[in-house]
C-alpha cells in the first residue's frame, strides 16, 4: 500500500466527491432559508439523471442539451415540490416539515418504479469523455477530471454569487431570519423558489455527472448520494455553503479510501463510512468542521 | 392642518378567542412624534404587526398616504417606506454590521446581476454611494468603529443602534420603534432619546414609538395613545395623559386611585 496507491484512490474519488458537494450545496442552501432537510433533493438528483439519459437515448441529443434539459427538469420538479409539498406546510413544525419531505421522497421515487421499473439503465457516455491520461503510474479518466473542474467552478462563482449579489445577500438574510428580511423589503417566497432553483440545478449536474461516472440510472439511484449530500452538509456546518462543498469531497475520497483500505469484499460497505462520520459529527461536533452561517435557535 | 400619513381604521385582530386588537381606530400626522403606551397585552406590539403585514388583519383598514395598505405582505410594506425594528434586537447575527447595513439596500439598489459580476461604472457608483451613506448613518450613531464586527460579538447599546440604524438606512417615511430602550442603561437610554429626536425632526421621519420607558415617552412624545386590551383608553398630550384617571387605574390598578 504505497502512496501511488493512495493518491489513486483519491484521484478516483474526485468525481463521486465532486457529486456530494453539489448535492450538499444544494442541501445546505435550501436548510439555509426554509430550515427543512430536503429528503426529496436525491429525487430531483435522480429526475436530472433519468432527463438526460432519456434526451439522449430517447430523443437522440447531444449530450450538452440533455445537460440542460436535466437542468430544466429538475428545476422544475424543485420549485414543484416547494409549491405543492413545503409551502402549504410551512411554520406548521419541524416534523411535519422532515416528514413531508420524506414522504415527497418515496413518493416521487416510487412514481419513477412504476413509470420505469426498478431496473437500472443504461446511461450512454459520448466518445469525447471516454479518454484516459497517465501522470507517471497514476491513471486519470477525463471524465473524472471534468467534473472535478466544471464542480469548483460552479461552487466558487456561487460563492461569489452568495457574497456580492443582490439576490445572494437576499437569500442570506432570509436565511438568518425570515421575518427581520422581510421587514427590509425582501420577499422571502420569491427568495425561497429562487433557492430551490439553485440548488435543483446543481442536483441536476450531480445527476447527470453520476449516470455519466456510473453509466446507468434507476429510480432509487438518489438515495445514498442524497444520504451523503446530506451529511455532507451537517458536516460541512449545515447553512455554510463552502463547507459543504468542501465536506461533500472530503466525503468523497473518504468513503473511497476507505473501501480501498479493507478487502474487496467489503467493497459493498462504502456507504457505512457516511454513516460512521454523521455519528461522530452528531456526537462530538454537531455544528459541523466550519463555522455556521446559520444561529441555532 | 397637517397631512395625514397613517390611519387605522376599526383595526380587530382576534387570536381565536382572544381579541388582542379592538375596533382601533387612530391617525398619524406627518412628521409627528407618537408614543403609544399601555400595560403588558394591550395590544401595542399586536397593533406593529398589523401595520407591518406580519399578522393578518381580521377586520378594519390600514391606509398608508391614502392607499389601503391592509393586506401587502411584510416586505411590500417596508417597500412603501415603513421601517420598523423589533422588540428584541433582529440583527442577522452571523454577518457583520457593515453586511446588516447592506440588506436594508436591497430595495434601493436596482443594479442587476451582469453588473455585479463585471464591475460596471454603474455598480461600482452606486456601491460608493451606498457605502458612503451607511458610514454617516453609522457615524452619526456612534458606531462607525463597530462596521466590520460581527454582531454577536457586540454590547447590546451598540447592537441597538445598529438594529435602528439598519432601518433608517431603509429610508422610510415611517418608522415604528418597539421599546427601542428596553434593556438599556441610563446613560445608553439618553443617547437613544436623542437618536430619536434627531430620526424624526432632522430625517423628518413620521414615528410611532412603543415604550415602557414613561420618562423617554413624556419627554419626546407630542402625542400620547394608551391601549388597554386592544383599544383606545385615552388620548393626547403627555401631561393630559398623565392626569388621566383610566390610565392610572390601568397602570397601577384601583386601589391607587386617590
Amino acid at each position: 500500500m504505497d502512496l501511488t496507491y493512495i493518491f489513486q484512490q483519491v484521484l478516483n474519488a474526485l468525481s463521486l466527491g465532486s457529486m456530494l458537494a453539489l448535492l450538499a450545496v444544494g442541501y445546505t442552501m435550501i436548510y439555509g432559508v426554509l430550515g427543512l432537510i430536503n429528503f426529496a433533493h436525491g429525487e430531483v438528483f435522480m429526475i436530472g439523471a433519468f432527463t438526460a439519459m432519456y434526451a439522449i437515448t430517447g430523443l437522440g441529443f447531444p449530450l450538452p442539451i440533455a445537460l440542460i434539459l436535466a437542468i430544466i427538469a429538475s428545476v422544475l420538479a424543485g420549485v414543484l415540490l416547494e409549491r405543492f409539498c413545503y409551502r402549504p406546510v410551512q411554520g406548521s413544525g419541524d416534523i411535519t416539515l422532515f416528514i413531508t419531505s420524506l414522504a415527497a421522497s418515496i413518493g416521487i421515487r416510487s412514481l419513477f418504479v412504476m413509470l420505469f421499473g426498478s431496473r437500472s439503465m443504461q446511461f450512454p457516455m459520448p466518445k469525447y469523455l471516454q479518454g484516459i491520461r497517465f501522470w507517471g503510474d497514476i491513471l486519470i479518466t477525463d471524465l473524472n477530471l471534468i467534473i472535478f473542474v466544471f464542480t469548483v467552478i460552479i461552487t466558487l462563482i456561487l460563492s461569489f454569487f452568495i457574497k456580492n449579489t443582490k439576490l445572494g445577500i437576499a437569500m442570506r438574510g432570509v436565511s438568518y431570519n425570515k421575518q427581520t428580511a422581510e421587514a427590509m423589503g425582501i420577499n422571502s417566497t420569491s427568495i425561497i423558489v429562487a433557492t430551490f432553483v439553485i440548488g435543483s440545478a446543481l442536483a441536476a449536474v450531480a445527476g447527470v455527472a453520476w449516470g455519466l461516472q456510473y453509466g446507468n440510472v434507476r429510480p432509487a439511484m438518489g438515495y445514498h448520494p442524497g444520504i451523503s449530500g446530506f451529511i455532507a452538509a451537517v458536516l460541512g456546518g449545515i447553512g455554510n455553503i463552502s463547507g459543504a462543498a468542501i465536506s461533500g469531497f472530503l466525503l468523497g475520497v473518504g468513503q473511497v479510501l476507505f473501501v480501498a483500505f479493507l478487502p474487496s469484499v467489503y467493497s459493498g460497505f462504502r456507504p457505512l463510512f457516511v454513516w460512521i462520520v454523521l455519528f461522530i459529527i452528531l456526537f462530538y461536533k454537531p455544528t459541523g468542521l466550519f463555522r455556521s452561517n446559520i444561529k441555532w435557535e | 392642518m397637517s397631512e395625514e400619513i397613517l390611519k387605522l381604521v376599526k383595526l380587530t385582530k382576534k387570536f381565536g378567542g382572544l381579541t388582542a386588537v379592538k375596533d382601533f381606530s387612530m391617525t398619524l400626522n406627518k412628521g409627528e412624534l407618537l408614543g403609544l403606551i399601555g400595560p403588558n397585552g394591550a395590544g401595542k406590539t399586536t397593533t406593529f404587526n398589523l401595520i407591518s403585514g406580519n399578522l393578518a388583519v381580521s377586520s378594519g383598514n390600514i391606509i398608508y398616504q391614502n392607499n389601503d395598505i391592509t393586506d401587502l405582505r411584510p416586505d411590500q410594506v417596508a417597500d412603501i417606506g415603513i421601517a420598523r425594528t423589533f422588540q428584541n434586537i433582529r440583527l442577522m447575527s452571523g454577518m457583520t454590521v457593515l453586511e446588516n447595513m447592506q440588506l436594508a439596500f436591497h430595495i434601493w439598489n436596482d443594479y442587476n446581476i451582469l453588473d455585479t459580476i463585471f464591475r460596471t461604472k454603474k455598480f461600482k457608483i452606486k456601491e460608493k454611494k451606498y457605502l458612503e451613506e451607511i458610514n454617516e448613518t453609522l457615524k452619526h450613531f456612534n458606531i462607525l468603529d463597530y462596521k466590520n464586527d460581527k454582531v454577536d460579538d457586540l454590547p447590546p447599546g451598540i447592537q441597538r443602534k445598529a438594529d435602528i440604524t439598519r432601518a433608517i438606512l431603509l429610508k422610510p417615511d415611517l418608522i415604528l420603534l418597539d421599546e427601542p430602550t428596553a434593556g438599556m442603561n441610563p446613560s445608553e437610554t439618553d443617547e437613544l432619546v436623542e437618536i430619536i429626536k434627531w430620526i424624526n425632526k432632522d430625517l423628518k421621519i413620521s414615528t410611532i414609538l412603543v415604550e415602557h420607558d414613561m420618562r423617554v415617552i413624556m419627554n419626546i412624545c407630542s402625542r400620547i395613545i394608551v391601549m388597554e386590551n386592544g383599544d383606545i383608553i385615552a388620548e393626547g398630550s403627555p401631561e393630559n395623559v398623565q392626569a388621566d384617571k383610566k390610565v392610572i387605574e390601568a397602570y397601577l390598578g384601583k386601589s391607587y386611585q386617590v
